[in-house]
């Protein structure tokens, strides 16, 4: 009793640090390296080569870069680049003194963040006065498709890996405080047993977690070049190179520590804390490598990740034990034994159980709240759809749990109970034994355990899969679409067209993203759909209501549209004005256009609210107004720099904030009832 | 590609009626005052509404004849130079404009000033006091002409191009190429004497095209020298004569507007400005002013007047005792008053400074005479003096705002080169 008491005070006292440390995380941001910016910027237009091209990352810092610029002519123009060793966010590429083409140059990059992922993408800039060519451009923008695949063999040997950390907290923990203190009253034999059971199961954690190890760290390592020992050796040199070296020697040192065990030369019980102690500091490396420690902060974002793994190996290691080492244990037991020894075990382990729930799900809450900002990043990212499939399995596995904890322990409890009272059991009516209601809740035990294991590996398997993606806070950033608008003159239309815009247009407003080189099209269309030439250059105005404006010729193209190449350098309202002069007849048509800043798009946009028409200025200034709100709507929604300062929160990142928060009370409050409960002895 | 342009500062530079780096021209021709309009854009914006003054809420005609509209960056003011007192004011809409030229019609009911940024032409109703249309024209748009009753003709300098109003739909209607290298800053010149012709200048183009003005068509090209740095600028026209005047380089072409033909070359050039009684024209060169008898087929020199100051917008006022021309000087903040049948300068009065851009090329102050007064706009000190001509004195500096640069007078100003509105 006395040992049941100090295992509720020290779950206790740990839920509450832990829940202490979750209730001061902030509200964050990105994950991988996305490129935020770049001098020169994309499409920005110089009037010569410059010296060097710098880029700047959001999200993770850079281990290794690998960037080239290519002139107008294809040529690469561009040295080595280099890691600002000041801030690893920030890579410069000298470039050649021998360019000078004038023309559009193309800087293609691929970068190894800090948290071991691998991104990828180009952009381009313009020397001389040229405008830039839409072909050319838009080939870019077609080279630039978002890199949102995950690398099967990392996400795999992630899965591996974390399955075997879970276990090696797990197995340990709920062996030393929950299995071992009950089967002391056991016999020799079942004794054995489990230990045995217990010991295979380390064993294998111990053999996951290595050999996932390895595999992950050689996965990263060709993010450098092809496997070879000159690329392992510059792995290494790399602050994740390093955190690798010692995740494999940690996992060899465990490894060894079970073999040892196993053999008799570590006493259980020194065996299981030191296997504890080692899961912890592999986790911690796990944890100091993680999207969030890289780049939301690293001792914040650590912590959380770390409390999410213990959890994890609380709840999914522990439970295993139960299904895999206790379960067929008991079998050999006693029959008077067994439902007691079962009881009794998930009694100890329910409370564990509950503070590892605790965690998992509290700190879920808030990984959730930094890498899935909208709830639109559930759906529309493999990021969050991994996430949905994970958080569905790990519900019904809490279901099976709840089922076991609140209907099937008691019943358990309450057979126990009545068959010690009358001691016998009921016979059958043809002369042989009744299977009794206590075997019955024994049976369905066995077969829920069994499945929440086997729900919960898949959980961990897919965690493998998640922290191998790019989170949904950075993820969707590239989707690529084409707003248009129609006006329609005479018995004419014009179409314009914009691409990249930050929105498909629902209304007559184009939402655009601010120094975005855009593709502007405008085709004037007859009555037979067919494309009329302009008589007269088609020109795009474009104002801005801080007062830039400035007025560029199109280029006819080859199907029939006239297209031009230009930025808009400020967010904020601007208005577009498409002239032309289609079959001699003068054309003038003005666009309200929302500028937001890059990756600053959001939903919601009401594109009808505002400047649908201009009258006259009075309603000019209502239409500003209504674009002004709606830029408010536009906010960065705290993924631009990948830093935490100033970064609002957005609704769904305050809702499972709350949600972390609840579950963090509900949870110190479930695990003070259990401890009472333990306290008074349980279900005895 | 362009760069984008602050707009404020452009307005600030260029605006400057005063103070145009502009090949020279903008306004200080004879037929042309400097004025911009603004407004919210679209070639289908109806004012009907929303724009006016502040203190006419309704359209109930109030009228205009005789008050000058001084145009600034953020209003339009309304002027009785009888009173020396702005009477009504039109802000709506108005923001950091930069003016061109303003173009009354022939029958004083609308002004049509343009609006550099972004490319419009604002329409005035002179009796609502109104803006009642914007209209959408071609980039670069400096110069108007009313050729008819029934039309504006903007010339788009980046162009070459004249963009054709309707004065009735306040729409464009047609687009007529004059340049021969579809750009360049461009006049017009007509007069009711050449028909359905005019004669345009450019700068980039070595001679005039002839404009058919009904089938809105380049259909001649009179080519001066056969070069290709040198090009047309101002121009005038004398009816007594027939004989039309295009400065070109540094010398005016005369041709015959019957014929076409090239019928003199003076060595001399500048801003060319008939007196309304068509007899006289005043040619500006330099700190000077050389009048012309505009009777004399070989455009006899009646005499040189030495201003100094850079003199600019020459107008006209009939007195009860002699003809007056008055110039504003473009390098101090006074204005002469000429007898021009005594070839002297009898007066100069303090008329408020304007703006001077370090590194502008060429300085220009507008100005407008009618009712008696002459009017021209000091945009650095954000006045409109008011000069009783007759009296030779300026009666009142009318408070407007700083940047006050362009003016236009609903009445006969007197100061076309035919001495009518054309």
């Amino acid at each position: 009793m006395a040992r049941a008491r100090s295992l509720a005070a020290a779950a206790l006292v740990g839920l509450l640090v832990a829940s202490l440390a979750l209730a001061l995380v902030g509200t964050p941001v990105a994950a991988h390296a996305y490129l935020s910016e770049s001098d020169p910027a994309n499409g920005e237009q110089v009037d010569s080569p410059p010296d060097d091209v710098t880029l700047y990352f959001s999200g993770d810092g850079v281990v290794n870069a690998d960037v080239t610029v290519e002139d107008p002519n294809g040529e690469v123009v561009s040295a080595e680049p280099e890691i600002d060793p000041d801030d690893t966010q920030v890579v410069r590429v000298p470039i050649d003194d021998a360019a000078g083409d004038d023309g559009m140059y193309v800087v293609e990059w691929e970068v190894l963040a800090d948290d071991g992922h691998t991104t990828s993408g180009s952009f381009f800039f313009a020397v001389g006065d040229e405008p830039l060519d839409r072909d050319a451009v838009l080939e870019a923008y077609e080279d630039d498709e978002g890199d949102e695949t995950i690398p099967p063999v990392e996400a795999g040997a992630k899965a591996l890996l974390l399955v075997g950390v879970v276990g090696l907290l797990g197995i340990p923990a709920v062996a030393t405080l929950a299995v071992r203190p009950v089967f002391a009253r056991a016999d020799a034999t079942t004794r054995s047993r489990v230990d045995g059971r217990i010991g295979r199961l380390l064993a294998g954690a111990a053999g996951l977690t290595l050999v996932g190890a390895v595999v992950l760290g050689l996965a990263r390592t060709t993010a450098l070049g092809p496997l070879s020992l000159e690329t392992i050796s510059q792995f290494v040199e790399t602050p994740l190179g390093e955190a690798w070296i010692a995740q494999v020697a940690l996992a060899v040192g465990l490894t060894g520590l079970v073999a040892a065990a196993a053999r008799g030369l570590v006493a259980k019980r020194a065996s299981s804390v030191a296997a504890f102690a080692g899961a912890l500091a592999v986790a911690g490396t796990i944890a100091w490598t993680s999207h969030s420690a890289t780049a939301i902060d690293r001792f914040q974002g650590a912590a959380v990740d770390f409390a999410h793994l213990l959890g994890a190996g609380l709840w999914a290691g522990g439970l295993a034990v139960l299904a895999l080492g206790v379960v067929p244990a008991v079998r050999t037991a006693k029959p008077d034994d067994r439902a007691d020894l079962l009881a009794r075990t998930i009694e100890r382990f329910s409370l564990l159980a509950f503070v590892g729930v605790t965690l998992v799900v509290a700190s879920g809450f808030v990984l959730a709240s930094w890498h899935v900002p909208t709830a639109d990043g559930l759906t529309e990212t493999a990021y969050g759809l991994t996430l949905v499939a994970k958080l569905v399995l790990a519900t019904v596995a809490l279901g099976l749990g709840g089922l076991s904890r609140f209907v099937l322990l008691p019943r358990m409890a309450a057979d126990r109970r009545t068959e010690t009272a009358d001691g016998s059991r009921p016979a059958s009516t043809d002369g042989g034994v009744e299977r009794s209601s206590r075997g019955r809740s024994v049976s369905t035990f066995v077969r829920s355990v069994r499945l929440e294991v086997a729900l919960l590996v898949a959980v961990v398997v897919l965690s493998g899969v998640l922290t191998s993606a790019p989170t949904a806070a950075v993820a969707g950033g590239d989707d690529l679409v084409e707003s248009t608008i129609e006006y329609e003159y005479d018995d004419h239309v014009v179409e314009v067209t914009a691409f990249p815009a930050a929105d498909e247009t629902a209304g007559e407003t184009l939402l655009l993203e601010a120094d975005e080189p855009i593709v502007f099209e405008a085709t004037f269309l007859d009555d037979g759909g067919e494309a009329v030439a302009s008589d007269q250059p088609v020109r795009l105005l474009a104002s801005s209501d801080d007062g830039t404006e400035f007025e560029v010729e199109l280029e006819e193209t080859d199907d029939g549209a006239y297209a031009v190449v230009q930025p808009l350098a400020d967010d904020g309202i601007w208005e577009l004005r498409i002239t032309g002069a289609p079959e001699g007849s003068y054309v003038s048509e003005w666009i309200a256009a929302v500028v937001v800043p890059a990756d600053g798009h959001s939903e919601d946009h009401d594109h009808d609210d505002h400047a649908e028409d201009h009258d006259h200025a009075e309603d000019h200034v209502d239409d500003h107004d209504h674009a002004e709100d709606h830029v408010d709507d536009h906010e960065p929604e705290g993924h631009a720099d990948g830093h935490t300062d100033g970064v609002e929160a957005t609704g769904f990142q305050i809702l499972l904030q709350f949600g972390a928060v609840l579950t963090v009370i509900g949870g110190v409050i479930a695990v003070a009832l259990e401890s009472v409960r333990v306290r008074g002895g349980g279900f005895d | 590609m362009q760069t984008p342009i602050d707009r404020r500062r452009f307005v600030q530079v260029a605006t400057g009626s005063s103070v145009i780096a502009l090949a020279g021209c903008l306004g200080g021709n004879g037929d042309e005052q400097e004025v911009t309009g603004d407004d919210d854009h679209g070639d289908d914006h109806d004012h009907s509404d929303g724009h006016g003054d502040d203190d006419t809420d309704d359209s109930s005609p109030v009228g205009s004849d005789g008050f000058v509209y001084a145009f600034a960056p953020n209003t339009i003011a309304i002027i009785d130079p009888a009173e020396g007192e702005v009477v009504d004011e039109i802000t709506d809409g108005l923001s950091e404009e930069g003016w061109g030229d303003p173009r009354i019609t022939a029958d004083y009911s609308e002004i049509y000033v343009i609006r550099e940024s972004p490319s419009q032409v604002l329409v005035v109703d002179t009796e609502t006091r109104e803006i009642v249309s914007e209209v959408d024209v071609g980039p670069g748009p400096t110069h108007m002409y009313h050729p008819n009753d029934d039309e504006m003709w903007v010339h788009s300098d980046d162009e070459g191009t004249f963009y054709v109003i309707d004065t009735d739909s306040h729409e464009v209607t047609e687009i007529v190429e004059s340049g021969l290298e579809n750009e360049g800053h461009g006049k017009l010149l007509y007069h009711e004497d050449f028909g359905s012709r005019g004669y345009a200048t450019n700068v980039n183009d070595p001679g005039v095209p002839v404009i058919e003005l009904e089938n809105y068509e380049r259909s001649d090209f009179i080519e001066f020298d056969d070069v290709d740095d040198q090009g047309t600028h101002y121009k005038a026209y004398s009816p007594e004569t027939g004989l039309a005047y295009f400065e070109f380089g540094d010398e005016t072409v005369v041709v015959d507007s019957d014929s076409d033909e090239i019928v003199d070359r003076l060595d001399v050039s500048g801003g060319m400005y008939l007196s309304p009684d068509e007899q006289v024209m005043g040619l500006l060169d330099g700190d000077s002013i050389r009048f012309l008898d505009a009777t004399s087929e070989d455009s006899d020199e009646l005499g040189v007047v030495d201003v100094g100051e850079g003199p600019d917008a020459l107008r006209y006022h009939e007195g009860d005792d002699a003809l007056y021309a008055i110039t504003a000087h473009t390098m101090t903040d006074e204005a002469s008053i000429i007898d021009v049948e005594e070839l002297e300068a009898v007066e100069t009065v303090d008329i408020g400074d304007i703006e001077r851009p370090e590194g502008a090329h060429h300085l220009h102050r507008t100005g407008v005479a009618g009712g008696g007064y002459f009017v021209s706009p000091a945009d650095a000190d954000g006045t409109v003096p008011i000069v009783d001509v007759d009296a030779r004195e300026v009666v009142d500096h009318v408070e407007v705002e700083e940047g006050v640069d362009t003016v236009q007078y609903v009445g006969d100003s007197g100061v076309g080169y035919s001495g009518t509105l054309r």
